[in-house]
């Protein structure tokens, strides 16, 4: 669906993307992933057309965004980090607008329109005027525009950024269900709304691609060296002192802020008994495989 | 063809919907007004008083109108900036561009759009200005041809001083920079005609006239329309236009 090959970008003397390579699958939701200015926007507004690539090339279903920027970008729906609305307009009118922009034909506008409000449920407000609107809506209608004609393929850059916590929670709703019936792109530095709308992800740090895949992918290929983490209901300290003497574990160490994890590895196919019974001692909470959480993935990745 | 109309539909709306129009035609027409008023007074006492200022007697109302087209041309250098300046800073400061930039739309369309709004606000104060022509024409005696070749001129002045605007709209960022820029370089290109003998002479004076729009803009108010002067305005406004395309094409790779 969306096939990104060598993008490389420069200002200047600041390379601002690398060599930038990936691909999404039609039907797939992928979520984009990097720190404030790792070049999440900028590959985002040459995949859009927004702008050009010093090196490079971006197919949307088969048509290159450069050499048929027409066809390319009716296949896309793209709300970038502020939503492009005409504070002047209303919402209907924006949408209309936006409807003719993108091609959808004459007949169909009202319908269409009408489609993405109800399906945004902006119903209530399609006849006020966009400067007046909350974040929120301002938001929401943004979705719409990007929506409107229908495309295969959405590339939505930080929605949620600026949102209060509920709206934050309405606008992942949404993306929810478009994720159903849409191709999705979704960029944040946010990693549980990641975590918790997309099935793939990509990590890009300093304009380069450092790590694509499922989380459970990209967490196996971090934690390779083996490792992990236990949670203990209380006595983390004490229990280590005790696990130290029974010799079956290859490392052992507190971490977290106040010690009171440990981390462990151990050899062999099979988790030592010694530990399970002295660990049962003080209640276990959780084990896990070290680095399975997708901060600590992401941290270790762009440190 | 249907994406510029509504492109250009668009940008009309906003500006009537928007206290900008409103103003730029009140006070546009006010002005307008009170020069009429003011040089119907001149050519009145001129008349009443020939041995004084050298007339032959009776109003002159070709001076009139002459005096007035003058006048807007040199009213335009405030008026199309006021429409032109937002054209793109505005779009760039609340990167609603991208919003153009990533529908299936065509730079030279967005342009063109764009012109064609600016154009349509113009060019209805223009014909709003007929009004004093048409009253003129009830009342005394006016040569018609010399109406419609200064109209025709008027139209083309407006064009290519618009497609001026509309780029240096495209290159700046914000409004200010854009609205002073463009009425420095209206103004360059009102003065080089009556300034360039005195800046230079040779061949240089007479290309720096021959760039003035006064001196392709006096031919129409003469009465005079000639191949030259229309080919110049409407080589003008292209290559302007084309400047633009240029300048919004090249920011994206920038």
């Amino acid at each position: 669906m969306l096939s990104v090959k060598g993008l490389t970008k420069r200002y200047g003397n600041i390379l601002a993307l690398s060599d930038v390579s990936f691909e999404v699958q039609q039907g797939s939701v992928v979520g984009f992933l990097g720190s404030n200015g790792a070049g999440k926007t900028t590959t985002m507004d040459i995949i859009c057309g927004c702008a050009g690539c010093d090196k490079g090339s971006v197919t949307v279903d088969g048509y290159d965004i450069t050499q048929n920027p027409t066809e390319a970008k009716r296949n896309i729906g793209y709300l970038p980090d502020e939503p492009p609305i005409y504070s002047d307009m209303s919402v209907e009118d924006y949408l209309i607008y936006a409807a003719h922009l993108r091609k959808v034909p004459g007949s169909k506008v009202k319908a269409k329109v009408s489609e993405v409000i109800e399906r945004l449920s902006i119903g209530n407000v399609r006849h006020r005027i966009l400067g007046n609107l909350s974040k929120g809506y301002r938001q929401r209608v943004g979705l719409a525009q990007a929506l409107v004609h229908d495309p295969k393929i959405l590339i939505l850059d930080e929605p949620t950024e600026g949102l209060d916590p509920s709206q934050i929670v309405q606008i992942r709703e949404l993306i929810k269900n478009l994720g159903k019936t849409h191709t999705i792109l979704i960029s944040s530095h946010i990693l549980s709304e990641v975590q918790n709308t997309c099935d793939q992800m990509i990590i890009i740090n300093d304009g380069k691609i450092i790590e694509q895949g499922s989380l459970e992918e990209i967490s196996n290929k971090v934690s390779s060296g083996g490792g992990y983490v236990l949670k203990l209901v209380s006595g983390a300290k004490e229990c280590v002192e005790e696990l130290k003497t029974s010799g079956s574990l290859s490392f052992l160490e507190l971490v977290g802020e106040n010690d009171q994890d440990i981390e462990f590895g151990f050899n062999g196919d099979r988790v030592p008994e010694d530990l399970i019974r002295i660990a049962m001692k003080y209640g276990i909470k959780q084990i896990r495989t070290k680095g399975g959480n997708l901060e600590e993935v992401f941290l270790k990745l762009t440190k | 063809m249907k994406t510029i109309y509504y492109i250009a539909k668009k940008e009309v709306k906003s500006s009537f919907s928007s206290p900008k129009a409103g103003v730029v035609f009140t006070v546009f027409l006010l002005l307008i007004g009170v020069f009429f008023k003011m040089f119907m007074n001149y050519a009145l006492q001129a008349s009443a008083n020939p041995q004084q200022f050298g007339g032959g007697g009776g109003v002159d109302l070709n001076q009139v109108f002459k005096a007035l087209f003058s006048n807007v041309h040199f009213l335009f250098l405030f008026f199309v900036p006021a429409v032109t300046m937002g054209l793109f800073a505005d779009e760039k400061k609340n990167q609603t561009i991208k919003f153009l930039y990533s529908s299936p739309v065509s730079i030279w369309e967005i342009v063109l759009g764009k012109y064609f709004s600016v154009m349509f606000v113009m060019g209805l104060m223009l014909v709003a200005t007929l009004v004093y022509p048409i009253y003129a024409q009830f009342h005394g005696d006016i040569d018609v041809g010399i109406w419609w070749s200064s109209y025709l001129g008027l139209f083309l002045l407006v064009s290519a001083q618009l497609s001026l605007g509309v780029w240096i709209s495209s290159v700046t960022k914000t409004q200010f920079i854009s609205c002073v820029t463009t009425i420095i370089c209206l103004f360059m290109l009102l003065i080089l005609g009556w300034a360039s003998r005195s800046i230079a002479g040779g061949g240089l004076g007479g290309f720096l006239e021959y760039i003035s729009f006064t001196s392709h803009f006096d031919n129409f108010l003469k009465g005079m329309i000639s191949t030259t002067d229309v080919i110049y305005f409407l080589t003008f406004t292209v290559l302007f236009l084309y400047y633009s395309y240029v300048s919004l094409d090249s920011q994206r790779w920038s």
